[in-house]
Formats: structure tokens, sequence, C-alpha cells
């Protein structure tokens, strides 16, 4: 039905008034001939109908026939409305126009937005875009948004990636900012001291003057490299050492560098595990004041103690009235005796856990001894010495007391 | 087969009649006869109308195969008026064939 309606619509149909009797028989003669009828309805002593306007010329000699005038009462559908426009140029000029208008302003990109920017200012990205001639206004038609990604990242060395995305007639940059290293520009001179004690296996200077050598022992804050340069002039015969000038001291002082941990752990440990038995006292708290029952004390030599408090409440609402409770559970403590091969292990566990927290994330392990000795109180002794390998080169810029750490 | 009213062939319609059921096709198409579908009370289906004898929006007759059809309602409308087919719309009350 939908089908036939947009049918009618779109070839257009003309409503017909027939009056007198005579209906029937010019339906009967015009159905013979072909000619279809819809919405066939009675008004008074009227007949109204529809049909395709092409059947209106043949319907008329059939109508004589019949002996039944017919008018058209309304016309309908496309074709009249065509028809109807075709009176109104300015009208239809001005559809057109509109249409076109839509058409051209949806080839161009009007917004640009930048999402990604967190510290960079999108203004300035909005500036490298307009460099590379995207601005609002700008055609969409013929840019290679390949190839200008390519170009805006070449443009931004802040940038690691850049992605172009259009969505109708807005121009989606996304940005991931690139992050810097952030490097130490500062104009000043220093030199290279040792951090740690060491046994210097490798020095790499990349300005200044080297004060050790490979195979040297430092102590911590000895110089290593100087920023203070000498020169060597001769004067007649003697060969004068002299200052020239001062440099921001740069390198890497490689150094054998020795850690030692000790631990002590006993060969007998306790225990204390919980008996299951429990006294419980209570108290209550209002406002303030605290109620008591029974005495708070410990009825058992070994015990632990736990307090649980608890507000009452009504019905979601807090009361000011507080409950609380404290246990006292009996506990049993037992002694064992440590093989030595568990205490052994059992030290060498917590040296672990306590060099893994001391040493450098950076340090090259070269090798670890583990000693022991002799036991002492009762205690089993360990000592661990690890050797790292680690840069050891601070820099400490000249006049300043402190070692810098950064 | 619009405008052609039918010619009564009494001897020919029983041996269509026969061969129709020994065949175990539809009546309607092998007789030239009707089909009346009626949707409730509200739409009725005529397939194989042989014209419209008077039309009216409380009575509707149509020459059918069968003889005459009588429509009786109110309101009522034909939605679609072709050669062969017509389809009527309104509060139908009664049909009746008068031979």
């Amino acid at each position: 039905m939908f089908i036939r309606w947009l049918l009618n619509l779109l070839l257009g149909y003309v409503v017909i008034e027939a009056e007198g009797g005579g209906v029937e028989k010019l339906f009967n003669l015009a159905l013979s001939r072909g000619i279809l009828f819809w919405n066939v309805r009675r008004r008074g002593d009227k007949t109204v109908f529809s049909t395709y306007p092409d059947n209106f010329p043949l319907l008329r000699p059939l109508s004589r026939k019949a002996g039944c005038p017919i008018r058209i009462q309304g016309k309908a559908g496309f074709p009249f409305l065509f028809y109807r426009f075709k009176k109104r140029r300015g009208l239809v000029a001005g559809l057109i126009l509109f249409f076109l208008f839509l058409y051209t302003a949806s080839g161009f990109i009007w917004f640009i937005e930048i999402t990604g920017a967190e510290e960079l200012a999108e203004e300035s990205l909005r500036a490298t875009a307009e460099d590379l001639g995207l601005s609002p206004g700008t055609l969409k038609r013929g840019l290679d948004f390949y190839s200008l990604e390519r170009e805006f990242l070449l443009a931004r060395r802040d940038l690691s990636w850049v992605g172009f995305e259009i969505r109708g007639t807005k121009l989606e940059i996304r940005v991931v900012e690139k992050t810097l290293p952030e490097e130490d520009f500062r104009d000043v001179t220093s030199d290279l001291v040792a951090s740690k004690d060491g046994l210097i296996e490798k020095i790499l200077v990349l300005s200044g003057e080297a004060r050790v050598e490979a195979g040297d022992t430092v102590r911590e804050g000895e110089i290593l490299v100087s920023g203070i340069l000498t020169a060597h002039y001769q004067e007649g015969e003697e060969v004068i050492e002299g200052e020239a000038g001062a440099v921001r001291a740069r390198g890497e002082v490689w150094a054998r560098v020795w850690y030692e941990f000790s631990a002590a752990y006993p060969l007998t440990e306790y225990t204390r595990e919980r008996t299951g038995n429990r006294t419980a006292f209570h108290t209550l708290s209002f406002l303030g004041r605290e109620i008591h029952l029974g005495a708070p004390s410990s009825p058992y030599g070994n015990y632990e103690v736990e307090e649980i408090k608890r507000r009452v409440k009504w019905r979601n609402l807090d009361t000011p009235v507080e409950f609380m409770t404290l246990y006292y559970y009996e506990v049993e403590v037992t002694a064992r005796e440590l093989s030595r091969d568990e205490a052994l292990f059992k030290a060498g566990e917590e040296l672990f856990a306590r060099a893994q927290k001391a040493l450098p994330p950076e340090a090259e392990i070269a090798g670890h001894r583990r000693e022991e000795l002799p036991p002492r109180e009762g205690k089993l002794r360990l000592r661990l010495v690890i050797e790292t390998r680690e840069n050891i080169a601070g820099e400490m810029e000249h006049g300043q007391k402190e070692e810098r750490t950064d | 087969m619009p405008g052609v009213l039918p010619v009564e062939k009494k001897k020919g319609k029983r041996i269509e009649g026969y061969l129709a059921d020994f065949f175990e096709l539809p009546r309607d198409i092998v007789m030239d006869l009707s089909r009346l579908t009626l949707i409730g009370d509200g739409q009725l289906h005529l397939e194989n109308h042989k014209g419209i004898v008077e039309y009216g929006s409380g009575r509707i007759k149509v020459k059918t195969g069968s003889g005459l059809l009588i429509i009786r309602g109110e309101g009522l409308v034909i939605r679609n008026l072709y050669a062969a087919e017509l389809y009527v719309e309104g509060d139908i009350q009664t049909l009746e064939i008068a031979k």
C-alpha cells in the first residue's frame, strides 16, 4: 500500500467528481478500457474518485456516453507540484542555490580540532597547520593527508606522532607529544668527583682533565675529572704548568665498588600461636563516658590483645553509643632450635632483601662473596660482600661544596 | 479480460467444474469465478469481478461470475477499482449473492 501511495505521488493523480446516477456505467466503460480508479467514495449525490491525470481526457467521452458529467476536483502528486514550481522560478532557483551552497560548503574544512596537546599550546599547533595550508576555509579536495602528516611531523620536533582525520567539515588533528630528555644546559664549570669509594676500572673523559687512572683507589669526594684545565708551556729549559681556564667536566668513571652487609640470626626461633582461648571485656561508651563491664586485665601469661569498636546503629542512623570489646587471646610460645642450614638460609634471605634495597638500580653486579662469622650470643652471623661495577662520577660545580645529585 | 461481460455457458461450466475437482485446481481460475476475501468486517477483496452495477456509500452491487454480489454497510469506499479487482473498505454488514 505504501508503495502504491508513493507511486501515485510520483506519477501524480487527479481527484474527479462525478455527478448523477450513471457513475457505475462510467466505471464499467472505463474499466473495460483499462482505466484504474481508487478511493471511490460517495459524497451526497456526487461520487468522488481518483485516477491518473492521463486518464482524464479518456474519461470525457465516456462520461458523456454514461450521462454523468465529470470535473476535476483536485490534483496531487509531484508532477503538479513541479508545475507549480515552474510558475515560481525564484523559489526553485533559491532551492537549487541552497543545495548547491550546502554541497560546496561541505567540501571545505570549517573547523579544526586539536586533541592530545597537553604541554603544547594549541595555538602553536594551529599555526603550524596553517603554515601547511590547513586552516578553516581550506578546500578538502586534493589534500594528501598522508604527506601532510609527515610534513607536520617534520615541522614540529616536539611531536612524536600526528594523525589527521576528516569528519565532515571538521579536521581532527590528534597529536602525541614527544617527551624530551631533561638536559641541563646551564653554563657552569664543574668537576667530577667520586660518589663512592672504589677501584677505578675504566675512565672516559668527554671534557675536562682526568686526575685518576684505571687501577687507582679513590675515596668518596675525591676529584676524578677536573674541570680546571692545565697547560704546559716552555720557558727556556723550564716547563711551566699553568691554569688554562675551566670547563664543565663531563665523562664516566667506572669503578668497582664493594658493599658489605651482615646479618645475625638467632639459632632458636620462637613462634607464637593462639591456643583458641580468649576472654572478652566489654565497654560501653556514651557521649564520652565509658562504662566498663568488668575490669580489663589478661588472665593469661602470654597473650595478644585485639580491640573491636562498633557504633550502635538504629536503622542506618548512627547513635552516640559505642560498643567496644577487648579480646584477650591466649598465646602459646614455642621455642624451636634451628638447624645450621635453616638459620643460614634465613639469614641469607634477610641479607638479600637488604642488599636489594641498598644497591643502586643501575649498578652491575660483578661478583659476591658470602662468609660465615663465628657465632656469638647464640646467633649465627653472616656477612655478604657484593662487588659491583658502576659509574661513580658525580658532578660538583665549582664554588659549591655539596655534591649535586642530578 | 477487461470489459468482456460473461456469457453464460451452462454445459461448459459443468465440465470445467469436474476438471477442476479432478485436477485439484482452484475453481475461481478454472471456472471464471470470483474470489472474495473478507478481512474482519472492514475490508473486502473481490477478485475477478464483472463490473459495477450500483455504487453508494450504503450499498454496492457488483456483478460476478456466480451472480450479483450485494455488499451492504456504512461508509463504503472503493479503495481500488481495477479491471478485475475490487477492494472495498468500510463498515460491512451483509454480503448477499443474488442469482
